[in-house]
């Protein structure tokens, strides 16, 4: 019976996940951008770069991309441009979530903007490459295997740093936990697009895995936020 | 093996040494920081240029305080520290 009401009401279902996805990462962004104003620290650049960028895909992808009632001769550019946009931030996203675990081993100085330097223009053109060759093949394998590489990397690294921190820093353990299901989420994503024709159920869960993703980040830095005693 | 300090550390220890004397002199200041005399420039002029020190000039003799936005950076430090090192920044 559950089921059968998500199905009636999948679209906005979709709208209010977005919105929900987009509203986490909206105060992720205000909180670590407070912390990086403050202290010029570079990782929480890339932490905060990356959540404004998964924002902005949710909301091209469910919020504008949602849109059902355009037509004209030239409709595809619209759905071309959801696309292009939506695998932009999103794999943008990834890169700059890894980046801010592996930054210190490529910078000293710090980079005065905040969305633009040379390192940034290196993940932006990488990714740009990735969702031009998704456009040119019509597909969006580079897409996937970009974000299942990263999501595994980003799972070794924070194993690595649990490892080394983990009994100081709790939160350490499940920061490894919630990269294993965004990797996860990704197979699946990937899964469900070549494998399993955009399996219901499958997508239901996937959903699901998302939303835990974005609300552990949210409850992590609420609860180290407001605690100021660590 | 003394761990070599992180800049932040260094940022915090130089306002903690200014904080415990109120209004403090550079050379004091150099003998707490635990700087080589061009790193605790170099820190300096990055505390002035943050506004989180002021310089004043008591009786002709330069000295150094901390701004509201120095006791702001001071209070936060911990969450700060805490969501850098929970999130492996």
């Amino acid at each position: 019976m559950l089921y059968e009401w998500i199905l009636t009401n999948k679209e906005f279902l979709k709208v209010a996940y977005a919105l929900i996805i987009c509203f986490i990462c909206a105060i992720i962004v205000l909180k670590t951008d407070r912390m990086f104003k403050l202290s010029d620290y570079q990782g929480l650049r890339y932490f905060r770069n990356a959540f404004f960028f998964y924002g902005l895909a949710f909301v091209v992808r469910f919020i504008l991309g949602g849109i059902s009632n355009i037509s004209g001769d030239y409709i595809w550019i619209y759905y071309v441009g959801i696309k292009f946009f939506f695998e932009f931030f999103i794999v943008a996203a990834g890169f700059f979530l890894l980046y801010s675990l592996i930054w210190k081993r490529f910078e000293q100085e710090k980079s005065h903007h905040s969305f633009l330097n040379i390192r940034s223009g290196i993940l932006y053109t990488i990714t740009l490459l990735i969702v031009l060759l998704n456009l040119s093949f019509n597909t969006s394998l580079f897409m996937y295997f970009s974000q299942i590489i990263l999501f595994m990397v980003m799972s070794f690294i924070s194993y690595i740093k649990y490892g080394r921190d983990g009994v100081k820093y709790r939160f350490l353990k499940y920061y490894v936990t919630i990269m294993v299901l965004g990797l996860i989420a990704w197979i699946l994503n990937m899964a469900l697009d070549y494998f399993l024709n955009w399996n219901k159920v499958v997508q239901i869960g996937v959903y699901i895995l998302n939303v835990l993703f974005f609300f552990f980040f949210l409850y992590a830095i609420t609860k180290i936020t407001k605690n100021k005693d660590g | 093996m003394v761990k070599k300090r992180e800049k932040l550390e260094i940022i915090r220890d130089v306002l903690l040494a200014i904080k415990e004397k109120g209004e403090i002199k550079p050379t004091r200041l150099l003998y707490s920081s635990n700087l080589s005399p061009q790193m605790f420039k170099e820190y300096i002029d990055l505390l002035l240029y943050k506004e989180f020190i002021k310089k004043s000039l008591i009786k002709e003799k330069k000295s150094f305080s901390l701004t509201n936005k120095g006791k702001h950076f001071l209070g936060e430090y911990r969450v700060i520290e805490n969501i850098i090192k929970n999130f492996g920044l």
